[in-house]
């Protein structure tokens, strides 16, 4: 974490494939990919010219997203590293929460896929960033408020708690 | 093509329950990050819900929540009871289902010793990871012995005026999270005086408000902490304990007042940041407490960040302090906090001290400043006065008659200053139209005539 970011004296970088679950191709920098725990887990196991990964699971307008998320916090953590190495004082923290908090507002819809993504990639900070957005909505909120912002139905025969 | 596709896809989902068709694991996930009043009230919204909140593993009650109305003295004691069932119940649903708890959060304005020991110690049983216990009142009792026996902590912060017992050897081997508010320690056998805390991986500890009872000697080692915080506002008396922390990769250390006791911190060679608030210098009295500030001042040696508050001004400046403050030779960054009015001339005296700051940053501007009488004089300042500083920081800027001397002054005796950044502020009684082209007027002035660059922000 001492050494300070230099792009100059950086090696090539290695790419890796991923293919959507509708079969697009999105080649992506090693260490953004490698964000996902699935991909990191045996990474090094697999040759170096068989670094594709098929994500079944993963629609290619979801995974751009992925990707958008994990290549802004790759970058981030280098120039918040760059900067405590130099001990510039840098705000790069509350900059990541903020972008953070503008990518994850998005539909519900968008929200569901982007949580499924994360969970099956596992992305540990990105499952965080939508699961607390989705507890953020029930928060506070009635059961009928809950029940309509999300669609569900009440299919409860007898509502237990209605005499109170 | 691809864009009708996907409008397609979201209009197929538009009116459904995607939520209730999430995996299991996931909903429990995100019952996790809700207070237990949401998560349990999710079990009236359909079957699909009714028992998912049984299997979170993580737990938070707070009677503010529960109640919110209750705002008197007389409506909360007739909702005490409700909150004890409901603590109570759901402690028995989930712990039916989960046997191990991974957060236990309890706040309360009062709870009895009863339940209060029965929660923790039903807690501690399923080996709580994250402890936090915050109760208003003073508590009856003291605090539960198994606490010391709970080896599965990671987070452990308890707010609450309460004795706790302590042996005289205490190790928490998982804990890397130690926040202890109001907590009066004493010994449980009176024969020991020594109490040693062994936190082999511990990260952050802070103490605020806490008393050692009957206790010569606390010995902290904390090999692996970055933060360590202590407040202690008590400036009534001063006892004898002495609180040695050794902390050898301590980054960031806070202070505040810390004279009740005699602190001392040991190895803080890689302390890098230090926020550091005193009693103004009449409150500094006696030769004990001269001492034990001195000691804390001295344990910071390495610093390279450093944060005031105006009345440490008044204290450092004594001549008792001032060679410690000479000595911080890494300083490079001074940060100085809005406090009581401060005389300008300690300012700079203080300023004189720090030869090797950089950047001098005030961001609650200059206004407890009184540079008038001594402190105005130019040209008593020594050669070296400030002649590596770069950058200075006036956020909050007045424009009143001490700011606009100081910064005529700093660009006058230091030659090297590069920027001078300022903010300003419009005073509220401040009438006249143009005052902050006025303002801008008499700095572009003083500046004119150095290298410096005025920023305005």
């Amino acid at each position: 974490m001492k050494d300070s970011f230099n792009p100059s004296i950086e090696p090539p970088k290695k790419t890796v494939t991923l293919v959507s679950s509708d079969g697009y191709d999105f080649e992506v920098e090693e260490e953004v990919a490698l964000e996902s725990q699935v991909i990191k887990d045996g990474f090094e196991d697999k040759a170096v010219d068989d670094r594709e990964y098929l994500l079944f699971n993963v629609h290619s307008d979801t995974l751009e997203l992925i990707i958008k998320y994990c290549e802004k916090h790759v970058s981030s953590r280098k120039s918040i590293s760059a900067a405590a190495a130099s001990s510039s004082s840098s705000n790069g923290e509350e900059a990541l929460k903020e972008w953070d908090e503008h990518f994850i507002s998005v539909d519900t819809n968008t929200l569901y896929d982007i949580l499924m993504a994360a969970d099956y990639l596992n992305i540990k900070s990105l499952l965080d960033l939508a699961i607390q957005k989705v507890a953020d909505t029930i928060h506070g909120r009635s059961p009928e408020q809950i029940r309509k912002k999300f669609n569900i139905e009440n299919d409860s025969i007898i509502d237990p708690w209605a005499s109170e | 093509m691809e864009a009708s596709v996907s409008a397609e896809t979201s209009k197929r989902h538009e009116n459904e329950d995607r939520i209730s068709h999430l995996p299991d694991h996931i909903l429990h996930y995100i019952l996790s990050f809700l207070p237990t009043k949401f998560a349990v009230g999710t079990s009236i919204l359909s079957t699909r819900w009714r028992f998912l909140w049984t299997s979170v593993h993580n737990l938070d009650f707070c009677d503010m929540l529960l109640f919110s109305k209750a705002t008197t003295k007389k409506d909360y004691l007739k909702r005490k009871r409700p909150f004890i069932n409901f603590v109570d119940r759901v402690l028995f649903l989930q712990g039916k289902n989960v046997s191990n708890v991974h957060k236990f959060s309890l706040t309360c304005q009062d709870c009895d010793a009863v339940h209060f020991n029965k929660w923790v110690s039903n807690a501690i049983k399923r080996k709580v990871q994250e402890l936090i216990l915050s109760i208003t009142k003073e508590h009856p009792s003291v605090f539960p012995h198994c606490l010391f026996t709970c080896e599965s902590l990671s987070t452990l912060k308890i707010k609450m005026t309460v004795y706790v017992a302590v042996p005289s050897s205490i190790c928490f081997s998982l804990l890397k999270v130690l926040h202890l508010t109001y907590i009066k320690f004493f010994s449980d056998q009176s024969s020991v005086q020594e109490v040693s805390l062994n936190l082999p991986i511990l990260e952050e500890l802070a103490f605020y408000n806490c008393a050692w009872l009957k206790i010569k000697t606390v010995n902290i080692v904390v090999p692996t902490l970055q933060v360590l915080k202590i407040e202690c506002w008590s400036i009534n008396g001063s006892h004898d304990c002495e609180i040695k922390i050794d902390a050898e990769s301590l980054i960031s250390l806070k202070l505040e007042v810390c004279t009740s006791y005699k602190y001392s911190l040991l190895h803080l060679s890689s302390l890098v940041d230090s926020s550091i608030k005193l009693p103004s210098c009449h409150r500094i009295h006696n030769d004990t407490t001269i001492d034990r500030l001195g000691s804390l001042l001295g344990a910071i040696y390495n610093v390279r960040n450093l944060e005031l508050n105006v009345e440490s001004i008044e204290s450092i400046s004594s001549p008792v302090f001032s060679a410690r403050m000479h000595s911080l030779s890494r300083l490079v960054h001074l940060t100085v906090l809005r406090g009581s009015c401060s005389t300008g001339k300690k300012f700079i005296n203080m300023l004189c001290d720090m030869l090797y700051i950089e950047t001098l940053v005030l961001p609650d501007g200059l206004c407890s400043y009184d540079f008038s009488g001594d402190g105005r004089i130019l040209g008593t300042t020594p050669r070296c006065f400030l002649s590596h500083l770069k950058l200075v920081d006036i956020k909050d800027f007045r424009g009143i008659n001490s700011e606009l001397w100081f910064v005529k002054f700093l660009v006058k005796s230091v030659k090297e200053v590069d920027k001078l950044r300022i903010r300003l502020t419009r005073p509220r009684s401040e009438t006249r139209v143009n005052w902050k082209e006025q303002i801008i007027e008499k700095l572009d002035k003083y500046v004119k005539s150095s290298n410096c660059v005025l920023e305005l922000i």
